[in-house]
């Protein structure tokens, strides 16, 4: 890397540091270290959410999804602006009523301690793990693209982290994300109009569409109702309205964001500022990812995108293969471009047989790339059967280190380093906060000074880098980064949203429990009767089933919510602290299991729906073990 | 703590904040017509 870029990449991020640990040098109680001075503007608030929830691995893994798959991921956030406005409306009030520090505080308010010790465990469990793979993810990454040590990529990017989150708490968290957030969307921004600009002279921005658009990549809605399909509209807009409520109402490292607002309004306009960028931002993300895929129908790609893995074929008995492979990858990319070239004069002329005709010859070229890309996989697992052969998460990076002009490579370094940096400090800064408010000082040592907590809050800072930093360095990687956060994501965030739905709904429920009854067992039934009509043991053994999937999982639905009517009408009476507790314990359980039966293709569901399982479970369950509660003491 | 303002203030814009969450939801529905069109376009 050349020395220009070092310095844009050093000197950008040791300003926001330094402005972070300058403008919160006077943090001396508990209160300003955990909630800041409450200080804090819509726009910064805004800014924060977002840095938040884009850590790097939206900025890596993103634009390589796009490259693969097309830009159909957008979908995956149409539920986010449903759940801003949700939120503003019931939740936000709520928390600055009560004045709370955690979002879990209001759980005890409402229930009892086991309800609010539960739920941060749940919290502390997820966020624990995925703040690991936060700081991991990029970590990999760059360390294989630019021959940096791993485990000192892991460390040194921890360490920064660990420094100004422990200095400066949740304001310096604030404050470093405004910061780094422009970065990130200025980089990503000009990324864009570089590559635009690095295309061939004859293909203009809306040849480039053009193109992409008869290569099926341009494709952002998709309306199939297809509980297998992980992204589409349905699921984005059911499943994602779930997953968010649960991650900006219930995830501390959001709540805590939007609490040190100045105001209820500042809080409020933060979210619905959210709401209104998010999906645009995404967009972009992902756009960027289209332009690189069409950049490299014109400039020959790497055979393999994750050159550690090309550097180890190299040094084995398989060289020879490889340099085979990559003679006919040459002669397959020069036929590629000629085809490509009559694919896009075909557009021009606007002749629809032409085009089909050309477009066939294109996609031929295609499958043939791909078959040697498989070969090239197949070379690196007899070398390395450990390998990660999948490579969608190094095409970003590997286009800015060999096609981006010198400071613009160290520029967007410094948007993944700050990206990594912004989500992993929100992430300790809340682990710490719900460690220290939720268990430490409500539970094992309450009633000791101001000071002890502040220096308390210090210390389990550092903790948590530190159990982050080490999963980091021990964590092995999933298919698809940012897949893998929102998996674990999606596993406990249904049941945390279900015990504040209860929470904050349990009047109404109790009110309705036969339709409460009907609708969520109906719900539950026919989303998990779905997983199990598409496995593939059905369409061995239960062939009619398999091939009338629809009218039988309405049957399903019909059932489940019979039989959730006829249960609520013997059984529903109250909830409490105790039925909360066994709901939330049995939709967790449950879900764990649904997730691993996915897994070894039992049932075929799309993890979104994960959040939609475990949130109805406890909202029924808890209804259901009104019978366990009784005689118990309950706090409402 | 005390310092939180529980008090329902209005929006910086349009009045009140039911046309702010309409807006909102209109903008998006707005976004979600525009990718529509741009992927059948492009189609």
């Amino acid at each position: 890397m050349h020395i220009i870029d070092w310095i844009v990449l050093i000197g950008t991020t040791l300003v926001i540091i330094g402005y972070g640990v300058y403008k919160t040098r006077n943090v001396g109680s508990v209160k300003s270290y955990l909630m800041g001075d409450k200080d804090l503007p819509w726009w910064t608030i805004g800014l924060s959410i977002m840095a938040t929830q884009a850590s790097a691995i939206t900025f890596l893994s993103t634009p390589g999804k796009a490259y693969e798959d097309g830009l159909g991921f957008a979908q995956f956030y149409f539920g986010l602006p449903v759940a801003m406005v949700i939120l503003c409306i019931f939740v936000l009030p709520v928390f600055y009523k009560l004045n709370v520090y955690t979002a879990y505080e209001y759980l005890e308010q409402r229930f009892d301690l086991r309800a609010r010790t539960l739920t941060s465990i749940l919290f502390l469990v997820q966020r624990g793990l995925a703040a690991g793979i936060t700081i991991y993810a990029p970590a990999i990454i760059l360390s294989n693209i630019l021959n940096w040590d791993l485990n000192l990529t892991i460390l040194i990017t921890g360490a920064v982290v660990i420094f100004y989150t422990v200095m400066g708490g949740t304001k310096a968290v604030s404050v470093t994300q405004k910061q780094q957030m422009i970065i990130i969307l200025a980089g990503m921004f000009i990324a864009a109009v570089i590559i635009v600009f690095k295309m061939p002279a004859d293909i203009s921005f809306k040849d480039t569409l053009a193109l992409a658009g008869k290569m099926e990549k341009l494709q952002v809605v998709d309306f199939t109702f297809d509980l297998e399909k992980r992204y589409t509209f349905w699921s984005g807009m059911l499943g994602g309205v779930f997953l968010f409520l649960s991650y900006f109402g219930t995830d501390q490292s959001q709540v805590q964001r939007y609490l040190s607002g100045k105001s209820l309004s500042e809080s409020r306009m933060g979210l619905l500022f959210n709401g209104m960028i998010k999906v645009p931002m995404q967009f972009l993300v992902l756009f960027v990812g289209i332009l690189v895929f069409m950049f490299f129908q014109f400039q020959r790609p790497p055979i393999h995108f994750n050159d550690a893995n090309i550097q180890k074929v190299q040094n084995s008995e398989y060289s020879a293969e490889l340099n085979q492979l990559e003679d006919q990858f040459d002669m397959v990319f020069q036929d590629k471009i000629a085809s490509l070239s009559q694919l896009s004069s075909d557009i021009e002329s606007n002749d629809q047989n032409r085009i089909e005709a050309s477009k066939t010859a294109y996609e031929f070229q295609l499958a043939k790339d791909a078959a040697i890309r498989s070969q090239v996989d197949s070379l690196i697992l007899k070398v390395d059967d450990q390998a990660i052969v999948k490579d969608s998460d190094y095409v970003f990076i590997s286009f800015i280190i060999n096609y981006l002009p010198i400071g613009m490579i160290g520029l967007l370094l410094a948007v993944i380093f700050s990206a990594a940096m912004s989500s992993t400090a929100s992430e300790l800064n809340a682990l710490a906060t719900t460690s220290v408010i939720d268990l430490y000082k409500r539970s094992i040592n309450p009633g000791a000074s101001d000071q002890h907590y502040l220096t308390s809050s210090k210390v389990l800072t550092i903790l948590w880098g530190v159990v982050a930093l080490l999963f980091a360095i021990m964590a092995s990687l999933f298919d698809n980064l940012i897949e893998a956060v929102n998996i674990i994501g999606s596993i406990f965030y249904g049941t945390i949203l279900g015990i504040f739905i209860v929470a904050f709904f349990y009047k109404s429920l109790e009110r309705s429990t036969k339709v409460v009854g009907f609708f969520t067992l109906g719900l539950l039934f026919g989303v998990v009767f779905t997983g199990i009509s598409h496995s593939n043991y059905v369409e061995e053994m239960f062939p009619v089933i398999y091939e009338n999937d629809v009218p039988a999982t309405l049957v399903s639905m019909l059932l489940g919510g019979l039989l959730g009517y006829w249960f609520s009408d013997r059984f529903f009476k109250r909830i409490d602290g105790t039925s909360v507790f066994a709901g939330a314990v049995v939709a967790q359980i449950s879900v764990i299991v649904i997730y691993f039966l996915d897994s070894y293709d039992v049932i075929e569901l799309s993890y979104l729906w994960l959040n939609l399982i475990g949130c109805t479970l406890v909202v029924f369950v808890s209804l259901l073990f009104q019978n366990l509660s009784r005689g118990s003491s309950s706090s409402r | 703590m005390n310092e939180n303002k529980a008090t329902e203030d209005d929006p910086p814009i349009l009045g009140n904040w039911n046309k702010l969450y309409l807006l909102v939801i209109l903008l998006h529905f707005v976004i979600i017509t525009l990718f529509v069109l741009f992927s059948r376009y492009y189609s």
